[in-house]
């Protein structure tokens, strides 16, 4: 069943016009974008910088409005953003950030006491020694961890990933890739994996789609992307990895 | 780090002298006694501060100014500092036509001569401490607004402002749970300098009679008086316009340090 | 110089930053025409390494060993001196193109600052040299009076290279150089880099995270761990059988491309607190 439809979704930024300059071209940061997610599996998004693949991101859930088209989620959906220690409130307790949706929901103290705890084991923190610690306290791998657990209390059934691990070092960016996998293969979440690494979208992805300026030039199942791209553009994206 | 324990320290004893004013006062500010002999002295053991043209002592009267400079200065900037927040947070995080709307009030309210609109309301509504205060808070959180609307305007776009938003979270609660806690830095140096300035404008008004009024004291009427006296009666224009000074100073000091302890630059080092 | 020839030789180098030892006992060897690679993660003090070529280190850092260029230690010379080896005997290139230059200042000019420093040339010697740089770099004469938000990442890094590489320097270091810079852009400037150090014979120090960056450009590798370096060879040796445990984790802890394994390997999730 699609978990995510997306159909047709266009988003175009008005640069204002200045005194001496009439209004020239808007920016089309998302170009006519379709695609579909099955439940359960991983939508890898590949693009490099500018290629709309943010800007798609906070369409899917929610944080900006595409000026046309459709989308189309079956249920709840969270993100989690590139930059850890951007993502967590610098004023807010680990505890405090990872709580807030339930409590806002006017959840039980204790209820949220108990899944905290619970959604910090599932992404390995300590929670006595983390919840009431601050984002600055922390190394990058374990606000993305914090972060992760922030979007999943709630159980989604969407996950959308925008660059999760670019900013960590390869080892902790090991450690949450795997994580990653196995929280959806224990919980069922669909995901919108976003990176500009092809070698880790291979790894996260069943299906990739290739972003250039706004629009897909390709998209395909995992296997095929890699193995036989019809697009020149994924064919240098391809090449360009040093020493593939 | 210096700079914030020296003003807060003398802001300190001002206010202490303020608070237990009766205790410390050998006389009462309001006494007269016209007998020749006790009126313009010079500051001596009976009279720390000398006297004034109607025989009231001058320290007594300057700590119940005391009471009025500082209650003045926080009043007023409680006052502004409500209604810039407000207005600095609804227009930074909403944008749009609220925006639009407070930025405009806001350019009205910059381009008033703001000391001249204060003597207007105040003539207007008459002289009394109260009304000074409202009036002040009133027409000063013109440039707090501003600069709460550009921490707004920044912060709205963090990533954890968006995840909250994502989550749920009702705007007003992301406006005061995740943005204003980390908008604090610029309010609280703002805030304290404008005690300062809040001191100043009542001891002005009060110096032309258009403050608190006679008989009671204030450091601005105290030098109405005093400026009549300037070349002989030095001690009536000294005392109160040091005391200004020195509690403008501190508080611009403490607001400094503030300013200077909470830069961005030093708080995201680990 | 001749090829493969010793040019720059950090010896023993100790670095004390805040009470702790950030680099301890470093020793790295740069030879002519060959690319050393600095490898490690963040913390490991591989930039603070490279810094440290130049002097570059902060005011409270505590810095002992030597640094010899050209057989002179360059700790142990006079600030006039050392000023006179930066950017004419060693050349740096930053990762953030963005950063590295002034935003108010067109190319030629920032460019001819580098020449000016050093050497001195007529406007229309120095200008002439600048249009061969930009060739060098592959960039068009157009780039000339460019400003610098007029340009992409990649073409401003190639900008930072024309101006490390004003003055003929011998060694050049390349402090994760390509890190920000968009895929298809980082092969380019590396190939480009790869084809300079041909020519020129130049010395490389190639500090980066990245192992399939190593593999396509560098012939000797050291790689460091918490200001240690852990383990130093050619590219085969350190690539192919790594001996310390935590160069294999590096190499293997990325997915490679036509990856075939459902997990990473790591023993567990690291950093846990």
């Amino acid at each position: 069943m699609n978990m995510i439809e997306v159909k047709n979704i266009k988003k175009y930024f008005r640069k204002k016009g200045t005194f001496f300059r009439t209004k020239s071209e808007p920016v089309k940061a998302v170009d006519d974008v379709s695609f579909t997610v099955q439940k359960g599996r991983t939508f890898g998004l590949v693009g490099e910088s500018e290629c709309g693949k943010s800007t798609l991101a906070k369409i899917l859930v929610g944080i900006l409005t595409p000026d046309s088209g459709l989308v189309s989620i079956q249920g709840d959906k969270d993100i989690v953003f590139q930059d850890p220690y951007n993502s967590l409130n610098p004023r807010m307790t680990a505890r405090e950030i990872v709580g807030e949706s339930l409590f806002v929901r006017k959840a039980e103290k204790k209820e949220i006491e108990k899944r905290c705890r619970k959604i910090f084991e599932m992404v390995n923190l300590d929670y006595f020694l983390c919840k009431d610690k601050y984002s600055y306290q922390f190394s990058g791998g374990e606000c993305q961890r914090i972060a992760i657990a922030r979007a999943l209390i709630r159980n989604p059934d969407v996950l959308v990933l925008d660059e999760p691990v670019s900013s960590l070092d390869v080892s902790i960016q090991a450690g949450i890739l795997n994580l990653l996998k196995d929280l959806q293969e224990s919980l069922g979440i669909t995901y919108v994996f976003i990176s500009h690494d092809l070698r880790i979208v291979e790894f996260m992805a069943e299906t990739v789609g290739v972003m250039l300026k706004g629009r897909f030039v390709e998209i395909a199942p995992k296997d095929e992307i890699y193995s036989s791209p019809k697009h020149p553009y994924t064919k240098t994206l391809l090449t360009a990895i040093p020493n593939k | 780090m210096k700079k914030i324990y020296i003003g807060a320290a003398i802001i300190m004893v001002i206010a202490i002298s303020a608070i237990f004013a009766p205790a410390i006062a050998d006389y009462s500010p309001l006494e007269m006694d016209l007998s020749p002999r006790t009126i313009l002295q010079k500051p001596s053991m009976e009279h720390f501060f000398g006297t004034d043209n109607l025989g009231r002592d001058v320290f007594s009267r300057m700590l119940y100014g005391a009471r009025v400079s500082l209650s003045v200065g926080f009043i007023a900037v409680i006052i502004s500092l409500i209604i810039g927040v407000l207005l600095g947070g609804l227009s930074g995080y909403f944008g749009g036509w609220v925006d639009a709307v407070i930025m405009r009030v806001v350019e009205v309210m910059y381009s008033f001569p703001t000391f001249f609109l204060i003597m207007m309301v105040v003539t207007f509504l008459g002289p009394s401490i109260v009304n000074v205060m409202v009036v002040i808070g009133l027409t000063s959180w013109a440039g707090l607004c501003r600069l709460v609307r550009a921490e707004f305007l920044t912060l709205r776009e963090r990533d954890f402002v968006h995840c909250a938003q994502v989550e749920g979270v009702s705007n007003l609660r992301v406006m005061y749970r995740h943005i204003l806690p980390n908008a604090m830095a610029p309010i609280y140096v703002s805030v304290t300098l404008s005690v300062g300035s809040a001191i100043l404008i009542e001891s002005a008004l009060s110096f032309l009679g258009l403050g608190v009024q006679m008989p009671e004291a204030s450091w601005g009427n105290i030098l109405t008086a005093g400026k009549n006296y300037i070349d002989y009666a030095w001690w009536l224009t000294l005392f109160p316009g040091l005391a200004i000074l020195i509690t403008v100073l501190s508080f611009n000091m403490l607001g400094d340090g503030l300013r200077e302890v909470l830069d961005p630059k030093a708080e995201r080092k680990k | 110089m001749d090829f493969n020839s010793e040019i720059l030789k950090i010896k023993n180098l100790t670095i004390e930053l805040d009470e702790k030892c950030v680099v301890k006992n470093a020793d790295i060897s740069l030879k002519s025409g060959r690319v050393t690679a600095l490898v490690g993660e963040s913390g490991s003090g591989k930039t603070l390494t490279a810094l440290s070529i130049l002097k570059l280190f902060p005011r409270t850092a505590r810095v002992e060993g030597e640094m010899l260029f050209k057989g002179r230690d360059l700790f142990k010379l006079p600030a006039e001196d050392v000023r006179k080896i930066r950017g004419s005997g060693i050349a740096m290139v930053f990762q953030e193109p963005s950063t590295s230059m002034n935003p108010v200042s067109s190319v030629a000019r920032q460019i001819g600052e580098s020449i000016r420093a050093h050497q001195k040339k007529t406007k229309k010697e120095t200008n002439l040299r600048i249009l061969k740089l930009l060739n060098m770099v592959k960039l068009s004469e157009r780039v000339f009076s460019n400003y610098p938000h007029e340009l992409s990442g990649g073409a401003l890094q190639r900008v930072t290279l024309a101006m490390a590489l004003a003055c003929d320097p011998e060694v050049l270091i390349l402090d994760e150089a390509t890190t920000a810079l968009d895929v298809s852009v980082q092969k380019e400037i590396l190939e480009l880099v790869v084809n300079i150090q041909n020519e020129k014979n130049l010395a490389i120090l190639f500090i980066t995270h990245d192992f399939s960056i190593v593999n396509m450009v560098a012939h000797n590798v050291c790689v460091m761990k918490n200001g240690v370096i852990v383990e130093k060879g050619t590219k085969e040796d350190v690539l192919h059988s790594p001996r310390h445990e935590y160069t294999r984790k590096l190499i293997a802890c990325v997915p490679k491309f036509g990856e075939t394994r459902k997990r990473l390997p790591v023993s567990d999730y690291s950093n846990c607190l």
